[in-house]
């Protein structure tokens, strides 16, 4: 009697589980592709730009290629930054940029960046970097169409680094996905829906455990921080307390897409890169060389209201992955946009504001 | 099959904007491309209840260059009609001769049949004709359509009707559609008797006609798809393929000259099943969707989708000529230019 109590129990909980685990995989949904104006592949760069630094003054993107994240890529595969100058004409090209400093080349595979203009007028990057042994860094770079490194930070709280935004021009904030550190420990940790992410300040404590966190960025006024909660599918803002050093939560808000990396424009709009079927994503990022795998790529405009209490949503770019892979970021600069994939293309798109 | 992980993200293929002189829904649209009318359906709420809706039609003339957005009312005529007892859905016409004839799925629970009247242009007036597929028509060897969605004309008094549900609109059709029932069908009328062409479909809800490819396309709403048949010259249809759209189609439109299927469907279905629980209370609202199909490439694209913000529930798209008119089911009806046609 109680055993079959406790098999019914079981078999109760099981398809609760596998429920949940069927909407948050997506297998309900499917994209529909639209476009906000012409778009095109991007020249020069095919293994992906994970995430972008828009440098609006300047009206270049910084963006990083490479990218190896737990699953093996093929050997070809380097790491490298790329520009890309908004100001081409007829063209769209992206340029390998010259690091110079000691680094190890081989093991240079960067993933999340930022960047911020020092008292001096110069540009400082942030980059995480991770060798193919997935250890992790976070890279300083000046830019002066070149990248000089500055120095290279290692520390314990970079568990399993995702991105970073800069608070100042020796400090950051930056996300951990996940802890797992292998392909196996990574898929149970993934069934799991144990939440083993955190976001910490280097240096400090923010959010020691929560639920894949991804993209960080700081809104226009660097009073509140924005973190993508990829599994979750939510948004969540929350109030900066003083000297970065303590946050409180203001808002989540429901994306029902697993958003990745954020880029926030002049007008306070935040850019963001998504995945909407979640497990056609997983299934491309397991083996992103093989080029038969692909995944459907979305852009979000999300526009808060000053108290980030009420919020507007539009989608001005949806694509099933024949035309980019797998979208991590985009950046918008007036009537252009720029968007990263992953481990794959680069694709730049007229936008106008009626299409946005 | 609720879509509880679903939502849509607003976008737009232009500009847009409300057009006005419906705000009583406009769940049916019917483009006449030979003149560039489009009929609209309006009032459809009285089929769920609401008896203060005067369910009605109206028309919009296209013009290269519209200075104005509005739709008129058409008034009808006729000594056997009966207005209070008038919901529209689906609409479709049929052109000969400059003579403009147009069948109309009335919805009303008391009056499930379809109306057919004539277009007098010059006068803006509906002469109700005839009323087809009421009870009367009916042999006993073939159940009577209880739940008729959306009719499609295929020759001069020869259609195709859609039966979303065995069980007319109510608690007992819920009943059927959660558990996900296959008891729809697909009624064919030749002028004098009604014979069922398909049973056990499920939920058959949107109809179009590709006159010049001789396709027939239903929409099944619940299993979210669109299924096309050819329609051979004795007006048998033949199964071809079935489009899998994963969101739920409420109205087709083909365009004519490339093929295109032009699709206004209820993404996220949950929602639209709290405006027909509703349908008068405006806070209620679901998302609208149109998806576009290549006739060549057979690629979706998404012109339009909206939260349900601006219009509320989409149920039937025309277009013709960059014009995008979008239909709601107890609300708006919305035009958008279309700017870039190709890609959007």
């Amino acid at each position: 009697m109680i055993r079959s109590l406790l098999f019914f129990l079981f078999l109760g909980a099981l398809a609760a589980y596998l429920f949940k685990m069927v909407l948050l995989l997506d297998f309900n949904k499917r994209v529909y592709n639209h476009r906000p104006g012409s778009c095109r592949q991007v020249e020069g760069i095919v293994h992906g730009s994970e995430d972008i630094a828009l440098l609006e003054d300047e009206g270049i993107a910084i963006l990083t290629s490479g990218v190896f994240f737990i699953s093996p890529r093929e050997k070809d595969v380097k790491g490298q930054m790329f520009l890309y100058d908004f100001a081409q004409n007829g063209t769209f090209k992206a340029e390998p940029l010259k690091i110079n400093g000691k680094y190890d080349q081989e093991n240079f595979h960067p993933h999340g960046i930022t960047h911020i203009v020092t008292s001096t007028g110069t540009v400082r990057l942030f980059v995480i970097s991770h060798t193919r042994a997935f250890e992790h860094s976070v890279m300083v770079f000046r830019q002066t169409r070149q990248l000089d490194l500055v120095k290279t930070i290692r520390d314990e709280k970079f568990i399993r680094p995702n991105d970073l935004v800069a608070v100042s021009e020796e400090a950051f904030i930056l996300s951990n996905d996940g802890s797992a550190q292998t392909t196996v420990t990574n898929l149970i940790e993934y069934m799991s829906l144990i939440p083993s992410g955190s976001v910490v300040y280097y240096d400090g404590k923010l959010i020691p455990r929560t639920m894949s966190p991804n993209g960080v960025i700081l809104d226009r006024d660097r009073e509140h921080l924005i973190v993508s909660h990829l599994n979750d599918k939510i948004l969540s803002v929350y109030k900066l307390g003083e000297n970065y050093r303590s946050l409180s939560r203001v808002i989540d808000v429901p994306l029902l897409t697993a958003a990745d990396n954020f880029y926030v424009d002049n007008d306070g709009a935040i850019w963001i890169g998504a995945h909407p079927v979640l497990h056609e994503a997983l299934r491309h990022l397991t083996d992103c060389d093989d080029l038969s795998k692909y995944s459907p790529s979305q852009v979000i405009r999300i526009k808060f209201s000053k108290d980030f209490k009420s919020w507007e949503f539009t989608e001005p770019f949806m694509d099933d992955g024949r035309l980019i892979s797998a979208a991590s970021v985009a950046v918008r600069l007036k009537n252009q946009l720029l968007i990263g994939s992953i481990c794959r293309q680069v694709v730049h798109c007229d936008i106008t504001a009626e299409t946005i | 099959m609720l879509d509880l992980n679903k939502r849509v993200y607003n976008h737009t293929p232009g500009p847009c904007r409300v057009v006005t002189g419906i705000s009583d829904g406009a769940a049916g649209l019917e483009l006449v491309s030979e003149v560039s009318i489009v009929f609209i359906s309006t009032g459809l709420a009285k089929a769920y209840g609401n008896e203060t809706v005067r369910g009605g039609l109206a028309m919009f003339q296209l013009e290269k260059e519209l200075a104005k957005h509005e739709a008129k009312p058409v008034k009808i005529e006729g000594e056997k009609f009966d207005q209070s007892k008038f919901a529209p859905l689906g609409i479709s016409s049929y052109y000969s001769k400059g003579r403009i004839l147009l069948y109309v799925v009335n919805s009303h629970p008391e009056r499930q049949c379809v109306e057919i009247f004539t277009y007098h242009k010059d006068k803006n007036v509906l002469f109700h004709r005839k009323t087809f597929v009421g009870v009367e028509q009916f042999s006993l060897e073939v159940p009577s359509a209880e739940s008729i969605y959306d009719v499609v004309v295929v020759g001069a008094d020869r259609f195709f009707i859609s039966n979303l549900a065995y069980m007319g609109r109510g608690k007992l059709q819920t009943v059927e559609l959660v558990m996900q029932s296959s008891f729809g069908a697909l009624y064919f009328f030749d002028g004098r008797t009604v014979s069922l062409h398909e049973s056990r479909l499920s939920t058959p809800s949107a109809l179009a006609i590709d006159r010049q490819r001789r396709l027939i396309f239903v929409g099944s709403l619940l299993n979210e798809n669109v299924r096309v048949y050819a329609l051979e010259k004795d007006y048998s249809l033949t199964f071809r393929t079935q489009i899998s759209l994963l969101s739920s189609p409420a109205g087709i439109h083909i365009e004519e000259e490339t093929g295109d299927i032009w699709i206004a469907l209820h993404p996220v279905l949950h929602q639209a099943f709290l405006v027909t629980l509703y349908p008068s209370d405006e806070k209620v609202r679901s998302s609208s969707q149109v998806l576009r199909e290549d006739g060549i490439s057979w690629v979706i694209t998404e012109p339009y989708a909206n939260d349900g913000a601006t219009i509320s529930a989409s149920n039937a798209v025309v277009y013709d000529k960059d014009h995008l008119l979008i239909g709601s089911m107890f609300g708006r009806l919305l035009h958008c230019d279309v700017l870039n046609p190709s890609i959007t």
